[in-house]
């Protein structure tokens, strides 16, 4: 079943055009990752899903049902996490979540138990009775996630959640998307550090200037820009090689040899290291270091583009 | 849309509030004219005015129209100025019953006539005359602002019908051509085998002759050599000629055409341009062409619009998938893009092949035509 | 509805927190009543000195009422010769000149009363507190007048029964009342402004929401516009109805000031007006693009109006045309309703007052309404 589908969404604010023409589906149980530079047009897609602003023109569908018809439905089954960080300081950590749950129709002990549930979720548990004003950064992007997901939505969408945070919060907030993922909610992630999204999402859509440029899995995304993949192995010595039999390894296409390296030029779709290492090894080559290179999302982007996700 | 509707509204709306300003401000000069039941009235009016925008249903807004119009007249008592307030709900009040107002509204303005005083009926006339011009004239605006929004959607469609027929003639046009090859062909071979076949065959006849004749008379076999060897270069010049006609001019092909044309565009303008190509140009068919070609045509015209470029690169690019055209400019961009009819086209062009467009003003103008094709 | 309240729950937990506000919320009613019970006490304290100009001496009729004036409440009485009555009123020794002209006893006899001279530098509210009393003892003098039909003998019967009822009437009593009236008056004069103030400031909540981005939040969630402002409106109302009950009780129970109108009457009352404050509020945020604007817009509108309309002076003391023009406002008309109830006017002569009341608070509802009602795109309300 599709989680989402956007049909032909534009959004024009006066003669601007925002959000072009785009069409998207996200099938449930996938990390759907949203990627594209600042002012792409992510957030204001993200903002007519969650039915916070209205579109020019376009259908957006929730599990087949269109959300202004079903604007009660669609809301409950999404947990939104903003980009903004949507906290109230005069409250503590507990009342904050506390309040998003309740706004969703939990009450009572069922209401308790998922408030305290989602602040251990993202590691709060122990700081539930402070304010927000005395978190760090990271620890407020924690509690924003945890607003969204008490609940127990099916679709939760989060809007760069990890804009501005120290690196071991942003592996935390990673780390808790595969487990929301593992938990049955699909997951669309808006980002535009690819690393992250290269590292978590499974469907991947490249948004410029509103209007989507690529989409599909890493590899396929990969697959437009290059087909070659780079092997490179250092060797201690390289006199031993099986040249003709390494050329035979599928995938391979072409095999250079230096002193003390091995470049090997393989199909990027076919993973053939296993095999690859194990005839060296068969044939009694010392192997001293492995690196494949493959081509980022950043050089997919740059490539399509001519220009960088984040503009340094 | 609801932008021109909403302007109109607050100009009625301010002119109503003028009007009430106006006659409240006399009410304020005398010291008896202010009594409760008169506040009651004017904030009762307020209301049943601000619903009466406020409403969407037809009889509801009939309801409340009327309301005013009943409390205006119930203030008309002590305070004979109200009545100036009626030409506007009467106006009103005509609009929603009858599509031409300008007859049957200015007849109902009469009807209060009958009860003005005497000293009040001229400028009752007066705000009456003014009343109706106004709203008139609101609604011819309104209506022009209205017709023009769907002209311009009509003549939007036109435009995409026009161009899809354009784009259906240049299919056309591809065919002809294709079918001017064939016939081409067809004469070439007539022509090979009109002037070449008959030249080579009396050459070999000749030659045959002189052949048996040479030792019998030499100096007519040399004579019938010398023929053959005349008419042997007269069919080599015929197949140069030929050959010549049969070879495509080279700045037909794409790769060429696009420096021919860049090479002319720096001719004309002051403007340094570098052209640059990776990957298996082969994979591009001539339609890609085409559409890059137009695309890069409409890049520069909208180049030279925005200025500030003293320098342009085009780049096309074969990746294993897609097909990628740049144009880039040094000028200044521009922060936000508004989308005229220009990239319009460049957008609509590449939707012919599912191919998609991105335009960026970051830094400099730039215009990707990103085309999807299977190798 | 569930979602209505779970959202007033938040909003009043969010107000009870911020004690500070809170405190601000009940404490300022509290210095109003302390500003103007001493505002008035004041007045309690420094008596009225007028002097008596009489071109009618030895009169009998003339003495007495002297001497009335005299036994007045807060009034000193000296006798001051014609030449010298003006040079004392400009040096600030007398507040006032009563002139009694030549046969003014007589004039009471007869039944057409001769014109007593008043003067006085300061406004009228002095020379109207001894006015009215004049005239009433005027006004019966010349009833016994008209009824001895010029009888000398049957005037002066009538007139020593007359004074011997009036020494056993208590003026002090009604006097003392008047002072009450004008502190309860003003109490609720500052009351209107304070609830007008925190009335935008908390409807301004939803302006700070929108600031810190959590508004957003709660519309990504089932909740709709109007549920939200409608929560907003309730926590508003509920908190002026707390703030009025604490005006009220700490008005009567601490500072012993008899309004002249029951509490609970005064406590609907000033909950009627709280409808108009919300009102306002709302309208006031709907033209709002920021908390900044409304804080402007706020000032520049609530100052202002309660000026004119005599919510921190006595309206009296505004230009006539200020006075027309405060009809226009729905402080004048609470105001007005208290005068009237404190004159002992009965409820139901005060409906249309009331009607008057509920009106404005119709008015500015639906030009909120109709404003938050345009800003529907861009999402900035509803």
């Amino acid at each position: 079943m599709n989680m989402l589908e956007i049909k032909q969404l534009t959004k024009k604010f006066g003669e601007y055009t925002a959000v072009d023409n785009l069409s998207l589906s996200v099938q449930e149980g996938e990390i759907f990752g949203f990627l594209g530079p600042n002012g792409a047009g992510k957030s204001t897609t993200i903002h007519m899903a969650t039915s916070l602003l209205s579109a020019t023109k376009g259908e957006i569908e929730i599990m087949g049902r269109n959300i202004t018809k079903h604007s009660r439905f669609a809301k409950q089954a999404i947990g939104f996490v903003p980009q903004d960080l949507a906290i109230y300081e005069d409250m503590t950590a507990y009342e904050n979540v506390h309040f998003f749950a309740g706004l969703y129709g939990l009450r009572g002990a069922e209401l308790k138990r998922s408030a305290i549930e989602a602040l251990e979720f993202v590691g709060l548990a122990d700081r539930q009775g402070s304010y927000p004003k005395s978190f760090s950064g990271g620890m407020k992007r924690r509690l924003n996630i945890a607003c969204a997901i008490a609940h127990r939505p099916k679709l939760i969408i989060m809007d760069e959640p990890t804009v501005g945070i120290d690196p071991q919060s942003r592996n935390y907030i990673l780390n808790s998307v595969r487990k929301l993922n593992r938990r049955g909610s699909t997951i669309i992630y808006t980002s535009h550090y690819m690393e992250e999204v290269e590292e978590i999402c499974s469907q991947i859509a490249i948004i410029d200037h509103g209007k989507i440029i690529a989409e599909g899995t890493k590899a396929e995304l990969k697959a437009i820009i290059t087909n070659q993949k780079n092997i490179s192995i250092t060797v201690r010595s390289t006199e031993r090689l099986p040249m003709e039999q390494l050329k035979s390894i599928v995938g391979v296409n072409t095999v250079e040899a230096a002193e003390q390296t091995i470049n090997i030029s393989s199909a990027v779709e076919i993973n053939n290291l296993n095999p690859i290492i194990q005839l060296l090894v068969a044939s009694g080559v010392e192997i001293r270091g492995v690196e494949a290179q493959e081509p980022s999302l950043e050089t997919v982007f740059l490539t399509l583009t001519g220009r960088t996700l984040r503009d340094e | 849309m609801s932008e021109p509707r909403d302007a109109s509204e607050l100009l009625k709306i301010g002119y109503k509030v003028a009007l009430l300003v106006f006659t409240v401000g006399q009410s304020l000069s005398s010291e008896t004219s202010i009594t409760p039941w008169y506040i009651l009235s004017v904030l009762l009016y307020l209301s049943t005015n601000l619903l009466f925008y406020m409403l969407k249903k037809e009889s509801f807004r009939l309801l409340v129209a009327v309301l005013s119009i009943g409390i205006a007249i119930a203030m008309f008592q002590d305070h004979p100025l109200v009545i100036l307030l009626l030409p506007a709900h009467l106006y009103e009040l005509a609009s929603i019953f009858v599509g031409k107002q300008g007859i049957a509204s200015s007849l109902l303005m009469m009807i209060p006539l009958l009860l003005v005083p005497r000293q009040l009926m001229l400028l009752y006339i007066l705000i009456a005359a003014v009343t109706l011009i106004y709203f008139s004239t609101l609604k011819l605006y309104d209506n022009k602002l209205r017709g023009q929004h769907s002209e311009l959607e009509r003549m939007r469609g036109d435009l995409e019908r026009v161009h899809t027929r354009l784009q259906e003639n240049n299919e056309f046009l591809r065919q002809a051509e294709y079918t001017l090859k064939l016939e081409e062909r067809n004469r070439l071979s007539q022509d090979i085998h009109d002037n070449i076949g008959h030249a080579m065959t009396s050459a070999l006849i000749q030659m045959e002759a002189a052949k048996r004749l040479i030792k019998i008379n030499s100096d007519q076999a040399s004579l019938l050599l010398d023929n053959a060897i005349h008419i042997s270069k007269e069919g080599i010049e015929s197949i140069r000629f030929d050959l010549k006609k049969m070879k495509p001019p080279t700045e037909q092909m794409g790769v060429n055409r696009m420096k021919l044309f860049i090479d002319e565009f720096s001719d004309k303008y002051p403007i340094r341009t570098a052209f640059t190509y990776e990957g298996n140009m082969d994979f591009i068919s001539p339609i890609h062409w085409k559409i890059i070609q137009d695309n890069m045509k409409e890049a520069f015209t909208n180049m030279m619009k925005y200025a500030g470029a003293t320098a342009v690169s085009i780049h096309v690019q074969v990746l294993p998938l897609l097909i990628k055209a740049t144009v880039t400019d040094n000028g200044q961009g521009k922060g936000k893009i508004v989308k005229g009819l220009g990239i319009i086209g460049m957008e609509e062009r590449a939707a012919t092949v599912g191919g998609k467009v991105i335009v960026d003003g970051s830094r400099g103008f730039s215009v990707t035509t990103l085309i999807p094709y299977t190798p | 509805m569930r979602e209505m309240i779970w959202v007033v729950r938040r909003m009043a937990l969010s107000t009870v927190k911020n004690y500070k506000i809170m405190l601000l919320y009940l404490c300022l009613p509290v210095l109003g009543i302390a500003l103007a019970s001493s505002i008035y006490s004041g007045s309690e304290e420094s008596p009225l000195r007028v002097g008596v100009v009489n071109h009618d001496d030895g009169q009998a009729v003339t003495v007495d009422m002297v001497e009335y004036i005299r036994k007045l409440d807060q009034v000193e009485v000296r006798e001051v010769r014609t030449e010298e009555a003006e040079g004392l009123l400009a040096s600030g020794n007398i507040d006032a000149v009563l002139t009694f002209p030549k046969g003014f006893a007589g004039s009471m006899l007869s039944g057409q009363p001769a014109n007593v001279g008043l003067t006085s530098v300061q406004g009228s509210q002095v020379t109207a507190y001894i006015k009215s009393y004049l005239n009433a003892y005027i006004g019966n003098l010349l009833s016994i007048g008209r009824s001895s039909r010029g009888e000398q003998a049957k005037f002066d019967q009538m007139y020593k029964s007359y004074l011997q009822a009036e020494s056993g009437l208590s003026v002090e009593t009604v006097e003392d009342r008047s002072v009450q009236h004008q502190k309860s008056a003003q109490t609720v004069g500052y009351l209107v402004v304070l609830m007008l103030f925190s009335a935008v400031n908390l409807s301004g909540m939803i302006l700070k929401e929108k600031e810190n981005r959590t508004y957003f939040r709660v519309f990504a969630a089932p909740v709709t516009g109007r549920a939200y402002v409608a929560a907003n409106i309730i926590v508003n109302v509920v908190v002026m109805l707390i703030q009025i009950a604490v005006t009220l009780v700490v008005m009567t129970r601490f500072f012993h000031i008899d309004s002249g109108i029951p509490v609970l009457q005064m406590f609907l009352l000033l909950g009627l007006f709280a409808l108009v404050a919300v009102s306002l509020a709302l309208a006031i945020i709907a033209f709002s693009s920021s908390s900044m604007v409304a804080g402007g817009i706020q000032t520049m509108v609530i100052i202002p109006t309660c000026l004119v309309a005599g919510c921190l002076f006595p309206i009296t003391t505004m230009p006539a045309l200020m006075q027309q023009a405060a009809h226009f406002l729905p402080q004048y008309w609470l105001l007005d309703t208290v005068s009237r109830l404190q004159q002992g006017e009965p409820p139901s002569g005060v409906l249309l007052n009331l009607a008057i009341l509920l009106a404005f608070a119709l008015v500015l509802a639906l030009t909120a309404a109709y404003k938050f009602g345009r800003n529907r795109e861009m999402h900035s309300f509803i």
